[in-house]
Order: structure tokens, then C-alpha cells, then sequence
């Protein structure tokens, strides 16, 4: 009686541990065969409500039409841009990195550095044609030790949007060319009983950020190295200083009672609601004005964009994709994949799709585009004059200084951290690294 | 029972938690302790740096001191004004059939919200503009009220411990559960001698509850030991390092910083931390004594 | 003494009228949320952050609708069924053995065990991923819900242990003591004796290990690849992107994620009450 009561809980142990695995186990190997097709994995945050996930269904699509039998490509949705990063450095640090991965916040220096990706330079050598799709200043942000490792397929073109109406009210003509007369407007509009500015902290403050970097990238030779260069270490010297300041200046006197602890999405509304005059965004903000879903109707019609004064504009080579192939079939697998991404014609696509800026300088501006996104068309028109290009933080700081933001710009707004202080303490941060 | 043949079953009985525990926990756990000595980043290799980490973590680090105040208060918060809260409202509504299902369901709610939702619920609620809170004192109290709870240095951190301090559901769930098995005979027998309601409550109800109280402050007090989510989606530790707690600092150096060594370090403090607590309430409420 | 009877009857029924009240306070406050965030889920996302303390202006269902278009929701609340099913019966199951003979059998080493197992109430997630990812590669269990369930079962130990615990400890010896003398076996004991009173005890451990397995994000996210085997949470994250976070359809998941922990937990709850009016079968 005991041995059978011993054994039956062993059993019933055994079997319920167990069972999981016995309905729900994955099914048994392929068959290897020699002409199947090579299998790539592809991780892509390009889902839900990311603004290229339509392009990216599209590219897969067609990709795969074009390649059936030769190549298929398995793809794993990660949604979130920081789910995405995490994920990376998990697969990272266990060596189980996909064949393609798409950088951001500096994945793909991360990744340089362990010995994880794949030389593209030979694959461009063999290809002029490819090669030649290419603005050279991409290839050369993407080169490390003089070796090509990542490809992209668009630039982050950056301006500002202003409400055309509100300025009118204020009695502002155009936008500012120099930063005393910008100040002078935000004075016009706070005059006129407008809040000027949209700004936040949240997730690194990004449209705040968007200033402070043009304001010292606009501010002299300096400035703009310092605003072109991949993660500084030092943030004292005068023209960041200064910025700061501004900065301050803004939080205090010229923007919401939530721009404090607010996201993007607080400054977004409070541009669409009138609430506010300007804000600072991406060409991809420009399908937005349209969406009955985010900003009330007719809104599209009063917004204007513009460059920074002094003629700033954030013109960023961009991050690409990168290859972490174990294998040569797989790697040039993959190469296919990243060729298709970001040829030309791909690229016109994306520019039609989501208004965001094409890296080749062989993309035209068509008239489709002109007509669908007349922003951005303004845009590009308007930073052909510009004077100063440079980079935002996400793009070029480390990772560490960029999530300090969040938590500096709040103690800068209230007045509890001078412009100095709050410069020495992101050079601290970024001595950590 | 006959110990020998005890000694079978009990082995038995432990070993699929020991086995399990052993493959998930055990690699980690020593993990954990071996790289707190080193300086190990994600893509460099490892080295042994000693005591280093340690230094830095107790004596030159800024963040982590603020880190591990901000810590050791929101413990001691938890483990008594939390725990008392969950009580009070199971002793209320002990015995109260209908009291006790409208609370205990509604009640449950907000913990069964994940930490990242409820972070962004409470950031509505608190917008300064808009927020609840604020049109409600802006309505009845004083128009030009505009405080931002979230975002300032003085209400920070209040703001930020509202998040987990109000929603005692779980303690108040474990205790009233507790309650029910007290033997219906003997606050009968009670009754009868002229005790009243709130003699009852404290003087047998209290006592016999008390090695779950010591659980529930166990619980409670290591909670706060992991939370980091609701900090994270709110302020991120800000403004400045007012409202970090030491699992958000950890989670920052590794995820941000790629320094899985000094991260450790801190998995190391957490982990002596989480035990002195566990063996100090164990030896205060006699949580592991048998029951008379 | 009449008086004092009196103002002893007033103060007893001002602290009752005060208890009541703090009582529909807490009820309030608690519900508020959720119904925040059903109303919300009506509104589109400008709605929602221009104004949010307004009323939708129709019931529409637009949110609701986009949620499954979206995200895989439909395949991801599945598998969030399948792996809470088994992650709360596993977890219940060993926990209910193992916390047995811990709180009954004093052996040698007994409370250094429970100490060690209580260290899994600290360790730092952070420090779990890279290993336990490793371990699920080399066992060939990447990408499973098996993988998922296995893990939950671990991160529910100690709560679980610790409320099973407290709860054998209030089952008197005496009971025990009488089967055994009546010749019982040890598995007899437990099956036919202990488990069925304990049946509170189970219901409420399982009550947070459903919650735990139903909202876990991180490991759900780490340990899979495709879509087979992601849980609802991962779904959540569909919604939220820097620049395009939808609201309208985030809030609609939100509601329809938890609405069966609430209906999970309304039923435990009727189980956990009858369990132990039962409970005079202790004596």
C-alpha cells in the first residue's frame, strides 16, 4: 500500500510536470535537405504601431516574392525600441545574435566592439552598383577601423513645425533666422496670451533635446564638432553651457505647466490642441497633423516648418542595418536581404510611406511626394540653405547620458541645477562608461 | 511518525521544489556572487577587480547612497504603515460577507493592473494641467493650484510611494485568510464571556494571526527589494536621484551602462539586505514556530 | 452608568459609521482606474490626453477592434491561457508537497533550506535572464510555453512557499496524530486528510500565482522568438511606440487583460470563503 502510494505520487508528479511538453511540444527536426532555401533570422522592431511597420510588412513581401525558394526570411517582432535594444544585448551576451538587426541607441557599436558583425566592405567592393546607391558620408558614419559594417536606408531630416495660425496672432511674419530674434518671438507669443513652446522629459526628453542640440550645434565651429561626434565624454565648455541656460530659460518662462515630467505625446497634443505655438520633430511627425485619430480636423492646414535659427538643421547619417551571420551562406543571404532595404527604389517607398528622409542621394523628391507631404518638401528645400548640419543625443551619446536627461531636466526647470552643474554632472555619467 | 519511513516522503516531497530551485536559482545565484568581484561589461572580457565594486558602491557612489536611503526607507514604510493598512481593513470587514466581497474585489484590482500600467494611470492621474488631483484641489481648494507631484524635488518621492503604499490587497487578502481559520468555538466561547468586538480583535484574533503578519511583513519588505517598474515608467529615479531605489539602480547600470560586475555588486547588497530582513522578522513574529 | 453605556454605544457606532466610510474610500479608490481606463478606451488618443477626465463621446469599440488588428491578441491570449493554466497548477502542486513537509517535519537543516529557497524572493531578474536563457537553449525548450510555465512555476516559489506555510501551520497535530493512530499512511495523511482542508491555503496561493504568470513580461519576452509561444503582456507593447503610443487600443487591451484575473478571482474567492467555514471539520 505504501510502495503504491510512493510510486503514485512520483508518478503523478512526473506526468504533470511533464505534460506541458507532451501536448505542447514543438515539432520534430526538418529534414535537412541540400536545396532548400538558406534561412535567415531578421529582428525587427518594425511592428504595431511603429511608423514603419507598414513599409517593413511591405519590404518582407516583397522580398520574399522576389527570393521563393532561395532565401526566406524568418522574422521575430519586438515590440519597443528599448525591448528591442534589451534583447539584443541578452542575445549579445549568450552569442545568439540574429543575421540582421537593425541599430539603434548604439547597438551596432556595441556589437562592433564584441567581434559580432559581418564586414560588409567586400559585398560593396563586388557590387558598384550597390555601392554607387550610397550617399559616401552613410558608408563612412557606418565604418569602423576602416571597415564597413552597417547599411542604411534613411536620414533623419529634423526641423521644426510652428502653428501658422498662432504666429499671425502674435504678429510673427516668418520663422526666426537668429536665436535673439526667436527669443524675441516667444516673447511676441507669450505677449499675445500663447504658450510658445511644446517641450518634455520623459524618455530622455526628446524634443527638448532637439534644442539643446541646436543651440550648441548652431553655436560656432565648436559647437557643431561637439554635436557631430560619437559619445563625448565632456560636456563643460562655454557653448554647452550656455545652451543649457537657454534651455532653462525655456522651461521657466515659455512652455506648459506639463512639460515637466511630460512625454513626447503631452508635447504632441498640446501642439495639436493650439495649446502651443512650436515644436521640434521629425519629417514623420508630418502624417500625423492628418490623423483624425491624433489631432482635430483641419490641423494640417496651419502648421509650417522651419530650421533652426542660425540655420541649423539635424541632418543625421543614420545607424543602419548590420549583419551577425556565423555563416558565409547565411551572411550573403543576409546581404541580399540588407540590398533589397536599402536600393534605391526601396528607399523611394519608405520616402512615400512614411515622409521620413531617404539616405540616397539618388531618391528624388517626386511630385507624389510633394504633393503628400508639402512639409517636408519645405524641408528639404529650406535646409539646402542651411548652414549647420548636425546630430541628436539618441543618435551619438551614450545611452547612460541620454536616460541622465530625464532626470536632470526637471532639477534644471525648477532652478535647483545651474547650467554648469547640470554639464558636469552628464560628464560624470558618461565617465562611467 | 516513525522517522525513517518519514524521511522517505519528506525527500521525496522536497524534491521537485529543490530540483527546480536548484536549475533556475542556483547558476544565477552564484553568478551573481562570483562577478560582484569582477569588472565584467558586456563586451569586454571578464577581470577580477576584488573589492572594488564594493568600495565604490558603499563609500564614493552618490546615486547608489541615495539609492540605498531611498531603499531602506520605502522598507521600512512597507513593512509596517503597508502591512497595518492591510490589517485594518481585514479586520474590517471580518465577518461582513457583502463588506468583504465589494472590498476584497475591488481592492485586488490595482495589483492585478501591472506596475507599468498603474505607473502610467498614476501619471494621468497627477499631470499637473490635468491631472485628477489637481483639477479636483483646483475646483475646491485653491484655483491656482498647479503642483507637479511627480516632478518636483519636494513631492517626488511622496508621490512616487503612493504607487505601491495604498494597495495593500495582497496583505489584506493573506490576513483575512488567516482570520477564517481561527476555530469558530473559541470567539464563540469569547462572546459569551461579555468580550466585546474590538477586545476580541486584539486580544485573541492578533495573537493567533501574528506569525502571518511577520509573513506579510516579509513579503512586503523584500517587495520593495525588486520594485522598480512603477519608478521607471514614472520618473526614472528623478528628478535627479530623488526618487531612485537600488533595483532601478541595478537595472540602469546593467541595461544602460553594460556593467554587469558593478550591477551584481548590488545584487549582492540586495541579497544581504533581503536576508537580514527575512532573519530578523523570522526571530520577531516566530514566523517558522509551530502552532499550538 | 447608564451614561457611559451610552456614549460607549455612540462611540462604538462613530467608529463603526468611520470605518465604513474609510471602507467606501478604499473601494472607490480602487475601482477608479479601471473605470478611467474603460472610459478611455471609447476615446481616440488625442481624446485621451487632451482631455482626459471627459467623457467618451460614444461607446465605440474602434479601440477594440485595432487591438486584435494590431497585435496577435488573439494568439497571444491563448498561450497566456495555456501557460497560467499549468504555471498555477505546477506551482500549487510541488509547493503543496514540498511546504507540507517543511512546516510539519522538524530535520536537521529544515530552516536552512527555507532560508535558501527564500532567496529567490531577492534575486534581482537581471541577474536571472542570462542564465536561465542559456539553460532553455541547451535544453531545447527556446521558444515553448513548457519553457514559460517552468519558469513561473520557479518565480512563484517563495510566495507561494510562504503562504502555504503559514496556512499547514494552523492545521492542529491533533488531526494527524488521530489518523496516525488509526494506522494511516503518510500519503494517506496527506491526500485524503490534510489537502482537502487546505484547499483555502491552495485557492489563495493560486489567486497570485495566476496574477504573476499573467502579467509577467520580461522572461515571456526573453525566452521566445516567434510568435507561438508570446503571452498577452508582450501583445501591451504593440501599442507603445515613442512617437505613435496608441492609447485607444492600449486601454482596450488593458481592459481585456484583466477582466478574467478579476473573474479568476471572483471565483476563488467563493472557494476560498467555503473552504474554510468548513473549516470546522478541524475539529
Amino acid at each position: 500500500m505504501e510502495r503504491r502510494g510512493k510510486v503514485g505520487v512520483m508518478v503523478c508528479v512526473m506526468l504533470l510536470l511533464l505534460s506541458p511538453v507532451m501536448v505542447f511540444c514543438a515539432g520534430t527536426q526538418e529534414a535537412k535537405d541540400a536545396s532548400a532555401p538558406v534561412e535567415i533570422k531578421v529582428l525587427s522592431p518594425y511592428v504595431g504601431t511603429h511608423s514603419a511597420a507598414e513599409f517593413f510588412d511591405w519590404a518582407l513581401k516583397e522580398f520574399s516574392d522576389t527570393h521563393q525558394g532561395t532565401i526566406k526570411v524568418n522574422v521575430e517582432e519586438v515590440p519597443g525600441e528599448q525591448n528591442y535594444v534589451d534583447k539584443i544585448k541578452v542575445l549579445l551576451s549568450t552569442d545568439k545574435l540574429p543575421d540582421v538587426v537593425f541599430s539603434s541607441y548604439n547597438l551596432l557599436d556595441l556589437c562592433v566592439e564584441a567581434g559580432k558583425t559581418v564586414d560588409l566592405t567586400p559585398y560593396l567592393d563586388a557590387d558598384p552598383v550597390w555601392n554607387s546607391g550610397f550617399d559616401p558620408a552613410t558608408l563612412a558614419y557606418n565604418t569602423f577601423d576602416n571597415k564597413v559594417m552597417g547599411v542604411a536606408y534613411f536620414k533623419r531630416l529634423i526641423g521644426y513645425y510652428y502653428n501658422k495660425e498662432l504666429f499671425q496672432k502674435a504678429g510673427i511674419k516668418k520663422p526666426a533666422e537668429t536665436w535673439s530674434e526667436f527669443f524675441q518671438q516667444l516673447d511676441m507669443l507669450k505677449n499675445a496670451g500663447i504658450t510658445p513652446l511644446s517641450l518634455d522629459t520623459g524618455d530622455s526628453g526628446w524634443i527638448t533635446s532637439l534644442w539643446l542640440s541646436s543651440l550648441v550645434g548652431t553655436s560656432g565651429k565648436v559647437g557643431n564638432d561637439f554635436m557631430n561626434r560619437q559619445q563625448p565624454v565632456n560636456y563643460e565648455f562655454p557653448e554647452f553651457i550656455k545652451s543649457v541656460a537657454s534651455i532653462q530659460k525655456f522651461f521657466q518662462n515659455y512652455t506648459t505647466g506639463d512639460a515637466v515630467g511630460g512625454k513626447y505625446e503631452n508635447g504632441a497634443v498640446n501642439f495639436f490642441s493650439g495649446r502651443t505655438a512650436i515644436i521640434a520633430n521629425g519629417t514623420w511627425m508630418v502624417k500625423d497633423f492628418s490623423d483624425p485619430n491624433k489631432a482635430p480636423e483641419g490641423f494640417a492646414d496651419k502648421v509650417g516648418i522651419a530650421i533652426y535659427p542660425e540655420g541649423g538643421v539635424f541632418m543625421s547619417a543614420a545607424k543602419g542595418a548590420f549583419c551577425c551571420s556565423k555563416t558565409k551562406s547565411k551572411a550573403d543571404a543576409a546581404v541580399e536581404f540588407l540590398k533589397f532595404l536599402t536600393k534605391p527604389e526601396t528607399q523611394q517607398h519608405y520616402f512615400e510611406l512614411t515622409g521620413e528622409s531617404p539616405e540616397s542621394p539618388k531618391v528624388e523628391m517626386t511630385d507624389v511626394i510633394k504633393e503628400k507631404y508639402p512639409l517636408v518638401a519645405d524641408l528639404f528645400r529650406l535646409s539646402k540653405d542651411a548652414k549647420y548640419f548636425y546630430q541628436y543625443p539618441q543618435a551619438a551619446w551614450y545611452a547612460n547620458v541620454t536616460d541622465q536627461l530625464s532626470v536632470l531636466y526637471p532639477l534644471l526647470a525648477n532652478g535647483s541645477l545651474s547650467p554648469e552643474d547640470f554639464a558636469r554632472k552628464l560628464t560624470e555619467t558618461a565617465k562611467n562608461n | 511518525m516513525k522517522h525513517d519511513k518519514a524521511i522517505i516522503w519528506i525527500i521525496l516531497f522536497l524534491l521537485p521544489t529543490l530540483l527546480l530551485f536548484i536549475a533556475i536559482y542556483g547558476l544565477p545565484l552564484l553568478t551573481v556572487i562570483a562577478t560582484a568581484f569582477t569588472d565584467w561589461r558586456l563586451s569586454k572580457p571578464l577581470t577580477f577587480v576584488g573589492l572594488d565594486n564594493f568600495k565604490r558602491l558603499l563609500f564614493q557612489d552618490d546615486n547608489a547612497r541615495r539609492a540605498i536611503l531611498n531603499t531602506v526607507v520605502w522598507v521600512l514604510i512597507q513593512s509596517t504603515l503597508h502591512v497595518a493598512l492591510g490589517t485594518l481593513l481585514a479586520f474590517l470587514a471580518f465577518r461582513r460577507k457583502r463588506i468583504w466581497n465589494a472590498l476584497s474585489i475591488s481592492y485586488m484590482i490595482p495589483n492585478i493592473i501591472s506596475p507599468v500600467v498603474r505607473g502610467m494611470i498614476f501619471l494621468f492621474v497627477f499631470n499637473p494641467q490635468y491631472g485628477l488631483v489637481n483639477s479636483f484641489i483646483r475646483r475646491f481648494i485653491n484655483p491656482e493650484f498647479t503642483q507637479n507631484w511627480f516632478f518636483d524635488p519636494s513631492t517626488a518621492f511622496f508621490t512616487v510611494t503612493l504607487g505601491w503604499f495604498l494597495f495593500a490587497a495582497i496583505v489584506m487578502l493573506l490576513i483575512h485568510a488567516q482570520m477564517a481559520t481561527i476555530s469558530q468555538s473559541i470567539l464563540e466561547s469569547a462572546m459569551i464571556d461579555g468580550a466585546s468586538d474590538f477586545q476580541i480583535k486584539i486580544h485573541i484574533i492578533l495573537p493567533l494571526i501574528k506569525p502571518m503578519i511577520g509573513t506579510c511583513i516579509i513579503l512586503s519588505a523584500t517587495s520593495m527589494l525588486k520594485e522598480f517598474e512603477f519608478i521607471y515608467v514614472t520618473t526614472q529615479g528623478g528628478p535627479g536621484n530623488v526618487t531612485l531605489s537600488l533595483p532601478l539602480y541595478l537595472y540602469k547600470t546593467a541595461l544602460l551602462e553594460n556593467n554587469y560586475g558593478y550591477a551584481n555588486t548590488i545584487g549582492v547588497l540586495l541579497i544581504v539586505f533581503g536576508i537580514l530582513i527575512i532573519l530578523g522578522i523570522n526571530r520577531l513574529f516566530l514566523v517558522n514556530k509551530d502552532a499550538e | 452608568m447608564p451614561n457611559n453605556k451610552l456614549s460607549g454605544k455612540i462611540t462604538k457606532s462613530f467608529s463603526q459609521i468611520l470605518g465604513y466610510c474609510f471602507i467606501i474610500i478604499v473601494i472607490c479608490m480602487s475601482l477608479y482606474p479601471l473605470i478611467w481606463v474603460l472610459m478611455s478606451s471609447f476615446k481616440t488618443t488625442y481624446q485621451i490626453i487632451d482631455a482626459p477626465l471627459s467623457l467618451p463621446k460614444s461607446i465605440s469599440l474602434y479601440g477594440y477592434k485595432l487591438a486584435f488588428e494590431i497585435s496577435p491578441f488573439l494568439l497571444f491570449y491563448r498561450n497566456s491561457i495555456l501557460v497560467t493554466l499549468f504555471g498555477v497548477l505546477g506551482n500549487i502542486i510541488i509547493l503543496a508537497l514540498s511546504a507540507y513537509v517543511l512546516a510539519r517535519f522538524k530535520f536537521r537543516g529544515r530552516n536552512v533550506i527555507i532560508l535558501i529557497l527564500s532567496v529567490s524572493l531577492i534575486l534581482p531578474a537581471t541577474a536571472l535572464i542570462q542564465p536561465i536563457y542559456m539553460l532553455v537553449i541547451k535544453t531545447g525548450l527556446y521558444d515553448t510555453k513548457t519553457a514559460l510555465c517552468l519558469v513561473y512555476i520557479a518565480l512563484g516559489l517563495p510566495i507561494t512557499l510562504y503562504i502555504l506555510l503559514g496556512y499547514y501551520k494552523t492545521i492542529p497535530k491533533a488531526i494527524e496524530e488521530s489518523a496516525m493512530l488509526e494506522g494511516a499512511s503518510f500519503p494517506q495523511i496527506f491526500f485524503k486528510i490534510i489537502v482537502p482542508i487546505s484547499s483555502p491555503g491552495y485557492a489563495t496561493a493560486a489567486v497570485l500565482q495566476f496574477i504573476l504568470c499573467w502579467q509577467e513580461f520580461l522572461f515571456a519576452f526573453i525566452l521566445t522568438t516567434g510568435n507561438r509561444s508570446r503571452t498577452l503582456p508582450i501583445a501591451l507593447q504593440y501599442f507603445l511606440s515613442q512617437f505613435n503610443t496608441n492609447y485607444t487600443a492600449l486601454f482596450a487591451a488593458i481592459i481585456m487583460f484583466v477582466i478574467p484575473i478579476i473573474v479568476f478571482f471572483i471565483i476563488f474567492q467563493k472557494q476560498i470563503i467555503s473552504g474554510l467555514t468548513d473549516g470546522s471539520v478541524k475539529e
